[in-house]
């Protein structure tokens, strides 16, 4: 094995097999059931890769964001099941980025909203909770 | 009155709600540089960021043996306050793109701890697992 190319000491070390997304998998509700930012995610694996598909509070019903790419990550380099990801919305008027990450059964998401509408709102970083259902 | 485009309940405010001003943010808060409140972590050990105008700029040490190893200096992709109408800085996103792995740093402030999670992609065929790491640092 050749040396590993690192930019912190805990990259020194290689996994024993892929990732594996099964622990991120499934139907997340947020566990504030009156959010007023996304009510319900669902995470799955497709032929082409993980995806996740958000739905977002709406006036009078959820609004389905559609899916979009996951990239998932596990704990470490050495890991090998899923326990982060990463994902990009792009609604021409504003854009999301999402980043989860699940810690003692709760999957965590920062919600990072940049405006570009030139709305006046502030481009913002927010945080919800959610927990596995089997819906 | 008018209302605002939104993909979700909590962006929905009257035009005439908003303090125009742009989406200009004070960045006064951000400056400073931030040690991790694990002084044994093997990961990121020391972030600085300093305030160029209306850009923030960010410099990570990752652990190393013997010294902290200088990732060098980035310009944050985006900043981010912590709330619709808040203008008060809070957050930044930024990205590490090294010939072996690209890092994509996602952070905000919280109680006076930055909090920072990285997500590390490894590029090299290694077989390195692609991981996501979250450290908490405090104001030197």
């Amino acid at each position: 094995m050749g040396t590993l190319q690192y930019m912190r000491l805990d990259e020194q070390a290689e996994a024993q097999g892929s990732i594996v997304a099964e622990p991120l998998l499934g139907t997340w509700l947020n566990t504030n059931t009156a959010t007023r930012g996304i009510p319900k995610t669902v995470l799955a694996a497709k032929k082409h890769g993980i995806v996740l598909r958000v739905f977002a509070a709406g006036s009078q019903q959820m609004v389905d964001w559609g899916e979009t790419a996951a990239s998932i990550f596990a704990a470490d380099a050495l890991a090998t099941e899923a326990m982060a990801f990463s994902a990009f919305y792009d609604f021409g008027f504003m854009e999301t980025q999402l980043q989860g990450h699940v810690r003692q059964g709760v999957l965590i998401i920062a919600k990072f909203d940049r405006f570009k509408d030139d709305s006046g709102r502030s481009n913002y970083f927010s945080k919800e909770f959610f927990y596995r259902t089997e819906a | 009155m008018e209302s605002v485009k939104c993909v979700k309940a909590e962006d929905q405010v009257e035009i005439s709600d908003m303090t125009w001003n742009g989406n200009a943010l004070r960045l006064e808060s951000l400056p400073g540089i931030w040690l991790n409140t694990d002084s044994g972590t093997r990961g990121i050990a020391k972030v600085v960021t300093v305030v160029n105008g209306s850009e923030l700029t960010v410099r990570a040490f990752g652990a190393g043996n013997p010294d902290l190893i200088d990732w060098g200096e980035v310009e944050a992709d985006y900043i981010y306050a912590n709330s619709l109408s808040s203008r008060e800085a809070a957050g930044f996103t930024a990205r590490y793109r090294f010939d072996f792995a690209e890092v994509h740093l996602q952070a905000n402030w919280n109680q006076g701890l930055l909090v920072l999670a990285s997500f590390t992609s490894f590029k090299d065929g290694s077989n390195r697992s692609n991981y996501f790491s979250r450290d908490f640092f405090h104001r030197n």
